[in-house]
């Protein structure tokens, strides 16, 4: 429906004026004006129950307090969030919460990010009335990453409508009634859903944990950066948590086009093998088979020399670049400048990428079969106007007719590993310098084995399947002597005689329809 | 009241026989709704007369039949609510296990006023015995085609379903029995959406109570002026009372509605307190209703009065307490009975009713504060219209009642060495 067609509801809240689209409610035209009032079973991403009722709220006219999650508002409606009636309600679910709620703060990893906690402090004092014998609750397994401290629960039942609605495998539900109620997985069906994790981030308080973050730092320690997660071609935006140079967590970044509020578990524990990738931390150069450390300066003109000579005894069509669907479209955009200007070739081709089972989850959440985060704005920055796959069989059958005598690799992580087959073809090259973040099967082809750097490492962008140009930005320093592709490539295209000045990622424009 | 309306058959050999109810006129009305009448006509009727709900609420039916949109396309349901679970209230099962036809007619009418044609009996799992005598008769009057397809070649088909509860009281909360109906745990849900327009599955539903329900095909039959001809403006119709507690003679009493005070009623049909004891405390409307004292029982026994007197009549169930009883020790049952069937969905009631609970315990046990009575009253009043659905209130206004009436006795209990 047109915007001009749409009938806006106004009413007052707190005095201020809000105009939102017929059927919100009031907690979201309270949000719209930036009043905000306290909500735990409220979620944006999942059904309305308004069984919390820390959110009630006055509205004139009323005889009672109303759900403001629930409530859709009324063209002259007179919303009161802060009157002394509502504050008195906020503060006793806060006593009633709290009655139970055991007092694990001091080794809870909600800590710094509890809504009862902020809330708490927004909206309570720091004592209680109830001088009886709580209920006490024991710890349970949800599935393998995800512990419950089931005491610690306040029974807003996000994390079922979640499993329910969006994961399509609830094995959370409640048992027993009233004070008694408790939160209980399942015992005969594993959790083993991909968005299992996301219950975890939506639970308001620490009754869900992720084993994998259990423990290891206190939330105010942690830097989040933004960026984009790296598995599959989605494109879902995440937070990156990082101490002391060490990704501790990943968490989704709220994105309403691509990954609403989630993230899969894919994503979400990705970071845990960059700890056991054997780096690549300085430039190594030939003979082949026998490669040694160098300094970068020492590197390039290596690389420069070695590609020069090919070109001047066999042309410049003889030298091909192999760009990758795992590197940001700077990278990429740099390798083809490297190859078409100072090089003078057109032989660009674009590497292969992991292909894993698509997933479609019942609330519209994809998990793509196409493993790479770049695979669209790669072949853009790489000016390929339709790439239907990859050309790597292309490029190894002109290696092996004798037709490619030496090439570029810049191989992205975690690209698919080099087969034995391949490896071979590849070994007949004359020169062939490679750009990876681990050595592995290259150290016997290459002459030039320079070290680049993971999503995590680098500013740069993707585009995601839906189109999207997204930034990544660095949360870890390189290892040792690292760096990013787009730089090793500009420095080298500089070698060899291209009279440009990039100093960041930022610097490399690449304009569409080029 | 002349004549028994709503017993007039309960009494007999075989009253919940077919045989029986239809040598005494029965279904006569419903075919009377079928082939003389539309629809609209018997809403109308309905509403004219004034039938207010009987299961607590005392809600206008008709009014509420007509809530439901006439052209949504989806299915519309009807939900016979059995589940009486009010404490001191046993007057539906008397309708169900004695008079079971009477009750199927009644649905069998409104499911035709409403456009319904699939009922459901959403009976208390306790009742074993009343599910079985009610799925007799349901397979009874299919036999002689007063359900099933086409019924009396008139094309309006109705099946009536028993679906036995599970033992909870929130399922008598006509948004809970929706979702226990439907498999799931019985929540009630936040209105709106109202039931008529979305409950279900999703389809429009209308609840009525037993009793209510049973009221409708004398209402054909006689119609609107013989139906005022009992009880007073807004308080009209034949009412089944229960009695029980410090009564001589406790059970199920029909009289018009209004037409004896509570008090009448507990010295008249209840033959007053055994062993020339006193009356103390009378809760009118079942458990859920703020307590009366000895004083405060002169009151006719109908919806408005009771309600004007600080009460309800709710579902009429009076439970009498005499002076030798302990307002304290009926404070924590109370407590009890509501900290247990509290669903537990939201906030005040599920963390407050086990808190008094608590606090009503150590109270008995010698350990009373003296602050405890104020918080007490502090936690119901943080129950009350705080809350989803009205357990809270069916919680806080009994227990408020009793600390503010007879607050002397809380006192009494407080500890002395503090």
């Amino acid at each position: 429906m047109p915007e001009s067609d749409i009938k806006y509801v106004t009413l007052k809240i707190n005095g201020e004026e809000a105009r939102v689209p017929p059927g919100s409610t009031i907690m979201q035209a309270a949000d719209s004006i930036g009043a905000f009032i306290p909500r735990y079973c409220y979620h944006p991403g999942l059904p309305k129950v308004g069984n919390c009722r820390i959110c009630l709220v006055e509205v004139e006219g009323a005889t009672e307090l109303l759900a403001s999650c629930v409530t859709p508002v009324i063209n002259d409606m007179v919303v009161h969030t802060e009157s002394e009636k509502v504050k008195k309600a906020r503060a006793s679910v806060m006593e009633f919460l709290l009655i139970n709620h055991p007092l694990d703060c001091p080794f809870c990893d909600k800590a710094g990010e509890c809504d009862l906690q902020d809330y708490a402090y927004m909206y309570w004092q720091p004592w209680s009335r109830f001088r009886e014998k709580r209920e006490v609750q024991g710890v349970k397994q949800v599935s393998e990453e995800i512990r419950l401290y089931t005491d610690r629960c306040i029974l807003c039942g996000r994390c079922v409508r979640f499993l329910d609605e969006q994961a399509d495998k609830l094995t959370l539900g409640f048992i027993k009634r009233g004070g008694h109620t408790e939160l209980e997985p399942d015992p005969d069906t594993v959790q083993d859903s991909l968005l299992a994790g996301n219950i975890v981030d939506l639970c308001p308080v620490g009754a869900l944990i992720l084993e994998e973050f259990l423990f290891k730092s206190r939330v105010w320690e942690l830097e989040p950066v933004k960026s984009v997660c790296p598995v599959c071609s989605m494109g879902c935006n995440i937070w990156i948590d990082v101490r002391e140079n060490r990704v501790l967590r990943i968490r989704p970044r709220e994105n309403p086009q691509i990954n609403e509020h989630w993230i899969c578990d894919l994503g979400r524990f990705f970071f845990r093998e960059l700890s056991s990738v054997a780096r690549l931390k300085q430039p190594l150069v030939g003979p082949k088979g026998k490669l040694a450390p160098a300094v970068w300066e020492e590197a390039i003109a290596f690389v420069r020399d070695g590609l020069n000579k090919v070109r001047d005894s066999s042309g410049p069509e003889a030298i091909a670049g192999l760009g990758s669907p795992y590197l940001t479209r700077e990278d990429n955009r740099m390798l083809m400048r490297l190859l078409t200007e100072p090089i003078g070739s057109d032989r660009i081709y674009l590497r292969d990428f992991h292909k894993g089972d698509r997933v479609d989850f019942a609330g519209g959440f994809i998990i793509s079969e196409n493993r790479a985060p770049n695979i669209t704005g790669a072949a853009e920055a790489l000016a390929m106007e339709k790439w239907e796959g990859s050309h790597m069989g292309d490029m190894l059958t002109k290696i092996d007719a004798g037709l490619i005598k030496a090439a570029v690799i810049v191989a992205g992580y975690p690209g698919p590993q080099i087969s034995k087959q391949d490896l071979e073809v590849l070994a007949k090259l004359e020169f062939l310098a490679v750009i990876d973040v681990t050595g592995g099967s290259w150290e016997e082809v290459a002459d030039a084995l320079l070290p680049g750097v993971t999503s995590f490492e680098k500013w740069g962008t993707f585009t995601a399947k839906n189109g999207e140009i997204q930034t990544i930005r660095p949360a870890l320093a390189p290892p040792g002597e690292a760096r990013p592709e787009w730089r090793i490539l500009a420095d080298l295209a500089r070698a060899m005689g291209l009279d440009i000045n990039i100093t960041s990622a930022l610097d490399i424009k690449i304009e569409t329809g080029d | 009241m002349k004549e028994k309306v709503l017993l007039r058959n309960a009494h007999l050999p075989e009253s919940h026989r077919i045989a029986t109810y239809l040598s005494r006129g029965g279904y006569k009305n419903f075919k009377k709704a079928l082939k003389e009448m539309d629809p609209a006509q018997i809403t109308e009727l309905v509403k004219e007369a004034g039938l207010r709900g009987r299961g607590g609420a005392g809600f206008p039916a008709g009014i509420k039949w007509s809530f439901v949109p006439k052209n949504s396309g989806k299915p519309i349901y009807l939900l016979c609510n059995a589940d009486e679970s009010e404490p001191g209230t046993f007057k539906d099962i008397v309708i169900m296990e004695k008079d079971p036809h009477l009750l199927l007619e009644g649905i069998a009418i409104a499911a035709y006023a409403i456009g319904v044609h699939t009922a459901f009996i959403y009976i208390r799992g306790e009742f074993h015995d009343g599910a079985r005598i009610l799925e007799e008769a349901i397979e009874e009057a299919r036999r002689e085609n007063w359900l099933g397809e086409n019924i009396l070649e008139t094309g309006y088909s109705l099946d009536i379903w028993v679906h036995r509860g599970a033992g909870a009281y929130i399922c008598g909360e006509e948004m809970a029995l929706i979702s226990s109906l439907e498999g799931q745990r019985g929540y009630p849900r936040v209105k709106p959406p109202f039931p008529a327009v979305s409950g279900f599955f999703g389809c429009p539903t209308i609840v009525n109570n037993v009793e209510t329900l049973a009221n409708v095909p004398f209402i054909i039959e006689r119609g609107v002026d013989w139906y005022r001809t009992m009880g007073s403006e807004r308080n009209y119709g034949p009412k089944l009372y229960c009695i029980s507690g410090h009564v001589n003679n406790p059970g199920v009493f029909e009289l018009a509605l209004g037409e004896k005070t509570l008090k009448q009623l507990i010295e008249e049909e209840g033959k007053g307190v055994p062993n020339n004891k006193k009356v103390k405390a009378v809760f009118p409307g079942g458990s859920s209703a703020p307590v009366l004292t000895a004083d405060e029982i002169d009151v006719r026994a109908d919806f408005d009065a009771v309600q004007q007197a600080g009460s309800m009549l709710g579902s009429a169930g009076l439970i009498v307490m005499d002076e030798t009883t302990d307002m304290v020790n009926v404070t924590l049952n109370l407590a009890r009975f509501y900290a247990h069937e509290s669903c537990g969905q939201c906030t005040p009631c599920r963390d407050g009713s086990l808190w008094l609970v608590k606090v009503l315990r150590r109270f008995i046990e010698g350990g009373g504060n003296k602050d405890d009575i104020d918080l007490m009253l502090e936690i119901c009043d943080n129950i009350d219209g705080r809350t989803i659905c009205p357990l809270g209130a069916a919680l806080a206004w009994p227990i408020r009642s009793v600390l503010q009436k007879f607050r002397s006795e809380f006192e009494a209990k407080l500890r002395t060495d503090a």
